[in-house]
C-alpha cells in the first residue's frame, strides 16, 4: 500500500483555539459541530491541563460534551440554515457562569460561511466578561497564522496601556501548544535569561494568564523564538506599541551551537551579560563530551550516522546546525513544515549546501532509510510501517503519547543533553 | 412510471417568477399534467396562488421538528388548482443563516422521500433571483433540470441577473444544452423591449414568450387566484397555454452568457435605434439548438424515460431519530470506514483541519501501540487519505476543478477505489461531489459519499454512509457461497479492543473449523469485500445499535444471514456463543472442548476471587449499555449488586439485563450529574465502583474501575476485571495519590 499521507499538521483553525487555549483563565467557545470540538478539546486538556480532575460529569452542561475544554455550539444542518444565533446565547450563558477571565467565539469553517452576526450575539449575552470573535480563522491557513491571528486580536482588545519600558525585559513570541515540551521550553529560556539579568514577561498562549499578558507592553523587546507563529505578532507590536523584536538568525535555541547564539543575540540587543548563561552551556557541553568522547572512542558514532529530520524551519535549521556541525552526522532527508519562517528555511538549504548535502530538501523522512529520525509521532508510526528500523525522537506533535511527567525540553543546555542521550542511546547498533 | 421532465425557472428576485411559474403549472395541469411546483425562496410564496392564499409547511421547517424516521412525503406537499401539487423549501429570516444551505437540504429531502418516484410528468422548480452561491445553483445541475428557462424585464438588475444565471448554468453544463429560453415579462420602461432583444441575442437565446403588463394580474391575485383559473378565458390565459407547450418540447440551447463590460456597453448602455423585434427572426440563425433527448424521445410525452432504480433505504443514526445533538461528524465516521480499505484512497475534500482532525483520530491508537508494544497497526499508521486543503478562494468560486484534478492524480497511482467525502464547508457551498462518479475508469472506481460534514449527521451516520456507499458499490451479489466462511461484520476500526477481540475470535473459529472470508469493514481488500456474499454466514461484532442496524441493512439488502447474537462478553454469553455456533455447523463436541476449556479457568479464577469478593457491594454508572458480562460474573462471585446507572449515549441505547431481580437500584436517569451520583455513592457506601470516567478525589470507595467503551470479548473479559478488584481488597493496599488534589491546588491554582 503507498503511503499517501505519512503525517498531517493543524492549520489556521486549531492555531486559534491553541492560542486562546494556552491563556491560564480564557475559554474558546467554538461556534461549530462536535466534529470540531472533540479533538481541540481533547488536545488542548492534555498539552494544558487547567482543571484538577478529568471528571465528564462536572462537565454535563450540553455544551461541553463532558470535556473540560472547549464547549461548542454543537451546531447542526439546521442550524446552517437558520442561523446559529439560539444556540450561542445558550452556550454562552453557560460559559459565562465559569468564571473565565476571556471568552472568545471562534467560528469553524463551516460556521464562517454563514455569516452570524457573533459581536450583536456576544453583547447581547455576556455583560461582566471580556469577549471578542472571530468570525473567520481562514480555510486551510497555516497553524500560525490562525494562531496569530488570535493573538493579535486578544492583544486589541485587551488594549494595553502604554507602559514604561523595562529595559531588561522581553517577551517570548511564537510558543504554543502544538510544540512538544512548550512549558518545559518556555521556563527554560525564562532562567537561562534570567541569568543574564533579563526578565521575560510573557509568552501569549504558552500559558501565562490573563494579567501576566497584561504586563507585556513593559518588555523592552519581543524575541521571535518561533517566526511561524510569532513573526507577525512581532511585527504588529512593532507598528502598534513601538517595541522591536529580534529574531535569532539560527531559529530555535535547540542544541549547543543555536543555544548559544540565542543567548548572546538577545543579550546584544539588551546590553546584557550572556556570560553566566553561557557558563550553563559551556557545562553541558563538557558533560557532553565526557559521554561522547567513550562512546566516540568505543563505536566510532555518532560521526557518519544518518539523519533525518521533520520540523519547521526554526527547528529543523538549529537541529541540522548541531547534528552535521556539533556531532558530526549525515543529513539524509529533511521535510520542512511550511510557515513563515523569516528565511530560516533559506538559510537551511544555504547550509546544507555548505555540507553538499542540498538534495536531501524534502525527501520523505517516513520512507528514506536513514539511521535516526527527528519527527512527530505519525511521522515516526510511519516510518515502521515501511519497515524502516530507525532509532526515532519526537520533537513534534501529534506525539506517540508517551506521558511526560518529569521535566523535559527541546531547548537549552539541558534539551540538548536529552537530545544527545535519546541520539546516544539510538545508534549503538548502526 | 417514467421520469418527470424537471424545469427550473429563475428570475430575479420580484421579478414575477412566482406567478409566472404558477400559471405555467396550472396550464400544464389545465392540459391534463401531472404537476408539482417547488417554491425555491425564503419567502415561501411561490405556491400561494395555486393553493388560493394558504402555504405549505416549509421543507425546512419540517425537517427542523420532524425526527427523520418519520418523514413522509405528504406532510410537506399540498394540492391546488387543476390538481397542481405544491411544495415550499422555505429558509432562514434575511440576514441569518444560509438560505443556499437551505435549498439544498430541500432537494436532498425531496430526492430521499422519492419525489421524482410520485408518477409527475413535470416538476418545476421556482427559483430566487441571482445564482448567488452553490446553493441556489442546485436546480440548475444536470439531475436536478432538464429545462432551465430565465425570466427577465428590461431592468438593468434583471438582466443583469439573467446573465448571472447563464453564468452559473454555464459552470454546471455538460454534455447537452438545457436553457429553453427567456420568458420576457414586461415592465414597461423605455426601450425595454429593445434591451431584452439586444441581450436574447447577445446570448444566443430565444424569446419564448412575452408577457404583457396587465392589471389582470392584480385582479386574479386579490382573489388568492393565478390567472389561468381565475380568468382561464382570457388573452393572458393563451399566453401561458403556449408558454406550457413550449416548456415540454422546445428547443434547447446552451448557456453562453456575456461579460460584464458587454452587458453594460452593448445592451444596458448603447442607445438603441429601431425596433428590437428585427433581432427576434434572426435568433435561431446563428444559434447551436439541439433537440431535448428526452423531448424528442417523446415529445408528448415527457415521462417516457424511464429509471426506475431504487435507492437503498438510508440507516439513520440514534442521535438523527431522537433529534439528540450531533456527536461528531459524518465526514469523520465516513472516512474511519472507507480508510479501512487496504488498498483504496479516500478524499477528504474540505479545508485542512478536516482532513487532520480524522486523521488524527485513526492514528491516535497506533502512535500508542508502537510505543508501548512496538506494534504496527497497517490501516491505522497511515490511513490513505488525501485532502483537498480547500481554501478561502475555493469557498467562494468553487473547487470541483481542483477536485476533479487530485482525482485524476490519484487515479495514475492505480487503487482500485477512490472515496470522495464532504466535509461542513464543500456541503454549504453545494459543491456537486456527486459529479466526480462520471470519472470513473475501468480500472479506478470513484465513489461519492456526500456526508457533507455534519449536515447529513453525526459520527455514527457518517459511519452507516460509509458503509452503505461501499456495500451498494463494492459487494458482488453474484459470487457462490462456499461453506465453512464467514464474515465478521461492524467491528470497532478505532478501538484498543479490536486486535485482541479478533484474534480471540479466530481461535474459536479455527476449533471448530471455520474460516474467515472478509471483515466488513476492518483493514480489507477491495476483492474481499468484493466476495462477501461467499460466505454464508455473517458474524456480527458488536450487538450495539450501530451494530444491529448494520446488521438489518445487510439481511435486507443483500439477503445476507447472520448468526443470532454478536461477538461475546463474559463466561456465561461466550458459552452460549460458541455452543450455539457450533450447533449451526453440527460440531457440538469441538464447542464443548473449548467450553470445558474455559471453564476450568474461569471457575478456578471465581474460587479464587470468592473469598475477597463475596458479600462487596458492586455500584456501576456507566455509558455502556450492555453490561450483563460484569454482572453476571458479579453474582458468580458472590458480590451484591447495589447500584445500576446507566447514562445516555450517542451510540447506544435500549439498556437491557437479565439480572434486573439481582441489582438493588438501578437508574436509567438520563440527566445524571455529578452531585447525584456523589449522594448516590454516599448512601450505597460501595466496596467496588466502576464507570467510565470516575473523579480521583471527592469519592471516597475502597476500589475504582474503569470500563472499556469497547469491551474485550470473550469467556474471561468478567473475570479478569474483577480479578483486580479482589487483590486490591485482599491487600489492602492504598492510593495516597487521591489526597493530595488540594496540593494541587495549593502549588498550582
Amino acid at each position: 500500500m503507498p503511503i499517501y499521507t505519512a503525517s498531517t499538521i493543524p492549520d489556521s483553525l486549531t492555531g486559534a483555539i491553541f492560542a486562546i487555549e494556552g491563556v491560564a483563565d480564557a475559554a474558546v467557545v467554538l461556534n461549530g459541530p462536535t466534529g470540531c470540538k472533540f479533538y481541540h478539546s481533547a488536545i488542548s486538556d492534555s498539552q494544558f491541563p487547567r482543571n484538577v480532575d478529568y471528571d465528564p460529569l462536572s462537565f454535563a452542561d450540553r455544551c461541553f460534551f463532558g470535556q473540560p475544554r472547549v464547549p461548542a455550539t454543537y451546531l447542526d444542518s439546521d442550524d446552517y440554515i437558520f442561523g446559529s444565533q439560539v444556540k450561542l446565547a445558550e452556550v454562552l450563558s453557560a460559559v459565562a457562569t465559569r468564571g473565565y477571565g476571556l471568552i472568545v467565539v471562534i467560528n469553524s469553517p463551516g460556521a464562517a460561511l454563514i455569516g452570524d452576526d457573533l459581536k450583536r450575539l456576544l453583547a447581547d449575552t455576556i455583560k461582566d466578561t471580556p469577549y471578542f470573535a472571530i468570525e473567520s480563522t481562514g480555510f486551510s491557513g497555516d497553524f500560525g497564522v490562525g494562531f496569530q491571528t488570535a493573538v493579535n486580536r486578544m492583544l486589541d482588545e485587551l488594549a494595553l496601556p502604554e507602559a514604561p519600558r523595562d529595559l531588561k525585559s522581553v517577551n517570548l513570541l511564537g510558543i504554543s501548544l502544538n510544540q512538544k515540551y512548550f512549558e518545559n521550553n518556555y521556563a527554560t529560556l525564562r532562567e537561562l535569561l534570567a541569568l543574564c539579568g533579563i526578565q521575560v514577561i510573557s509568552a501569549f498562549g504558552a500559558t501565562d494568564s490573563l494579567h501576566t499578558i497584561t504586563q507585556s507592553r513593559k518588555a523592552a523587546l519581543n524575541v521571535v523564538v518561533c517566526p511561524e507563529s510569532g513573526l507577525s505578532t512581532a511585527r504588529k507590536l512593532k507598528h502598534d506599541w513601538g517595541t522591536d523584536y529580534l529574531l535569532p538568525d539560527q531559529g530555535q535555541p535547540i542544541g549547543f551551537i543555536s543555544t548559544t547564539a540565542f543567548i548572546e543575540q538577545v543579550c546584544l540587543a539588551l546590553d546584557a551579560d550572556p556570560q553566566p548563561a553561557i557558563s550553563e552551556v559551556e557545562r553541558a557541553r563538557s558533560f557532553a563530551y565526557l559521554h561522547l568522547s567513550r562512546y566516540s572512542s568505543l563505536l566510532g558514532l555518532p560521526q557518519g550516522a544518518y539523519y533525518s529530520i521533520r520540523a519547521q524551519a526554526s527547528a529543523a535549521y538549529p537541529l541540522a546546525l548541531w547534528l552535521s556541525g556539533y556531532l558530526g552526522m549525515i543529513p539524509a532527508a529533511i521535510e520542512v513544515i511550511e510557515g513563515e519562517d523569516g528565511g530560516l528555511a533559506g538559510r537551511l538549504t544555504d547550509y546544507l549546501a555548505t555540507i553538499e548535502s542540498t538534495e536531501v530538501v524534502d525527501k520523505p523522512v517516513a520512507e528514506t532509510p536513514t539511521e535516526i529520525i527527528f519527527a512527530d509521532g505519525d511521522t515516526i508510526t510511519a516510518s515502521r510501517l515501511v519497515g524502516q528500523r530507525a532509532a526515532c525522537i519526537e520533537i513534534g506533535y501529534p506525539a506517540l503519547s508517551y506521558l511526560d511527567i518529569t521535566r523535559k525540553q527541546l531547548y537549552g543546555p539541558e534539551g540538548s543533553l536529552f537530545l544527545l542521550e535519546q541520539i546516544m542511546n539510538g545508534l549503538r547498533y548502526v | 412510471m417514467g421520469k418527470s421532465l424537471q424545469i427550473a425557472i429563475y428570475g430575479k428576485g420580484g421579478i414575477g417568477k412566482s406567478t409566472i411559474a404558477a400559471n405555467i403549472s396550472a396550464a400544464l395541469a389545465a392540459n391534463g399534467r401531472r404537476v408539482l411546483q417547488v417554491g425555491c425562496d425564503p419567502k415561501h410564496d411561490s405556491t400561494r396562488l395555486l393553493l388560493r392564499g394558504q402555504t405549505p409547511p416549509t421543507v425546512l421547517d419540517y425537517i427542523r421538528d420532524m425526527p427523520p424516521d418519520n418523514y413522509s412525503i405528504d406532510d410537506i406537499i399540498m394540492t391546488g388548482e387543476f390538481g397542481v401539487d405544491c411544495a415550499e423549501a422555505g429558509g432562514p429570516e434575511p440576514g441569518i443563516g444560509c438560505a443556499g444551505r437551505g435549498i439544498l437540504t430541500t432537494f436532498d429531502l425531496l430526492d430521499k422521500l422519492g419525489v421524482t418516484d410520485r408518477g409527475y410528468d413535470v416538476i418545476i422548480y421556482d427559483v430566487l433571483g441571482d445564482v448567488v452561491c452553490g446553493g441556489f445553483a442546485v436546480p440548475i445541475r444536470n439531475e436536478y433540470s432538464d429545462r432551465v428557462y430565465i425570466i427577465t424585464s428590461g431592468e438593468f438588475m434583471s438582466l443583469y441577473a439573467a446573465n448571472n444565471i447563464l453564468r452559473g448554468l454555464a459552470n454546471y453544463e455538460t454534455d447537452r444544452p438545457r436553457v429553453g429560453g427567456i420568458i420576457f415579462n414586461a415592465r414597461g420602461g423605455d426601450y425595454e423591449e429593445q434591451r431584452v432583444f439586444r441581450f436574447a441575442e447577445a446570448v444566443c437565446l430565444p424569446i419564448v414568450e412575452t408577457i404583457p403588463r396587465d392589471d389582470t394580474f392584480a385582479l386574479s391575485e386579490r382573489a388568492f387566484r393565478c390567472l389561468v383559473a381565475e380568468f382561464s378565458d382570457s388573452d393572458l390565459a393563451k399566453h401561458f397555454y403556449s408558454l406550457a407547450e413550449t416548456v415540454l418540447t422546445g428547443l434547447l440551447y446552451s448557456a453562453r452568457p456575456v461579460t460584464d463590460e458587454e452587458l453594460e456597453l452593448k445592451i444596458l448602455s448603447t442607445p438603441i435605434a429601431g425596433n428590437g423585434k428585427v433581432f427576434e427572426s434572426d435568433l435561431r440563425l446563428g444559434i447551436e439548438a439541439v433537440k431535448d433527448i428526452a423531448s424528442s424521445a417523446s415529445d408528448s410525452d415527457p415521462t417516457s424515460t424511464a429509471s426506475n432504480t431504487a435507492a437503498p433505504t438510508p440507516l439513520l443514526s440514534k442521535s438523527l431519530v431522537y433529534k439528540e445533538p450531533l456527536h461528531g461528524c459524518a465526514f469523520n465516521g465516513a472516512i474511519s470506514i472507507t480508510t479501512q480499505l487496504t488498498d483504496c484512497v479516500s478524499i477528504a475534500h474540505g479545508p485542512k483541519s478536516c482532513a487532520h482532525i480524522a486523521f488524527q483520530a485513526i492514528t491516535s491508537i497506533s502512535r500508542r501501540l508502537l510505543l508501548e508494544r512496538g506494534i504496527v497497526l497497517p490501516m491505522q499508521t497511515a490511513p490513505p487519505i488525501v485532502s483537498t486543503d480547500m481554501s478561502e478562494s475555493v469557498m467562494i468560486f468553487g473547487g470541483a476543478s481542483m477536485l476533479e484534478q487530485r482525482i485524476r492524480d490519484l487515479q495514475k497511482v492505480g487503487p482500485p477505489a477512490i472515496f470522495v467525502i464532504s466535509t461542513c464547508p464543500s456541503g454549504i457551498i453545494g459543491e456537486d461531489i456527486l459529479a466526480t462518479a462520471a470519472l470513473s475508469t475501468s480500472t479506478t472506481q470513484v465513489i461519492p459519499i456526500a456526508t457533507d460534514g455534519n449536515l447529513t449527521g453525526d459520527h455514527l451516520q457518517g459511519v452507516f454512509l460509509g458503509y452503505q456507499h461501499i456495500a451498494e458499490a463494492l459487494i458482488d451479489r453474484d459470487v457462490t457461497p462456499e461453506p465453512d466462511l464467514v464474515n465478521i461484520v461492524a467491528e470497532k476500526t478505532i478501538a484498543e479492543s479490536t486486535t485482541g477481540n479478533l484474534n480471540f475470535i479466530k481461535e474459536i473459529l479455527e476449533r471448530l473449523d471455520l474460516r474467515l472470508n472478509c471483515r466488513f469493514i476492518c483493514e480489507s481488500s477491495y476483492e474481499q469485500i468484493r466476495g462477501f456474499m461467499r460466505a454464508p454466514i455473517n458474524l456480527l461484532a458488536n450487538g450495539d445499535y450501530m451494530g444491529t442496524a448494520l446488521r438489518d441493512y445487510l439481511e435486507q439488502s443483500f439477503g445476507a444471514h447472520f448468526f443470532e447474537k454478536a461477538f461475546p462478553i463474559g463466561f456465561a454469553d461466550s458459552s452460549e456463543w460458541v455452543r450455539n455456533l457450533a450447533a449451526l455447523y453440527n460440531r457440538p463436541e469441538a464447542a464443548e472442548l473449548i467450553i470445558e476449556d474455559y471453564a476450568k479457568r474461569y471457575q478456578a479464577m471465581v474460587n479464587r476471587l470468592r473469598p475477597q469478593l463475596s458479600g462487596r457491594r458492586l455500584m456501576v454508572i456507566t455509558f455502556n449499555h450492555d453490561i450483563d458480562w460484569i454482572l453476571s460474573t458479579a453474582i458468580d462471585v458472590g458480590m451484591e449488586i447495589g447500584f445500576v446507572g446507566i447514562l445516555n449515549y450517542s451510540q447506544d441505547h435500549g439498556f437491557n439485563t437479565e439480572y434486573s431481580d439481582q441489582i438493588g437500584e438501578l437508574n436509567t436517569n438520563l440527566d445524571y450529574t455529578a452531585m447525584t451520583r456523589l449522594d448516590d455513592v454516599m448512601r450505597i457506601q460501595p466496596d467496588v465502583l466502576i464507570g467510565n470516567y470516575l473523579p480521583s478525589g471527592s469519592l471516597k470507595v475502597p476500589v475504582t474501575d474503569t470500563i472499556q467503551l469497547c469491551p474485550d470479548v470473550g469467556f474471561l473479559a468478567g473475570i479478569q476485571m474483577s480479578a483486580r478488584w479482589a487483590e486490591m481488597l485482599r491487600l489492602n493496599i492504598g492510593e495516597g495519590w487521591r489526597q493530595d488534589a488540594d496540593l494541587y491546588r495549593k502549588y498550582h491554582s
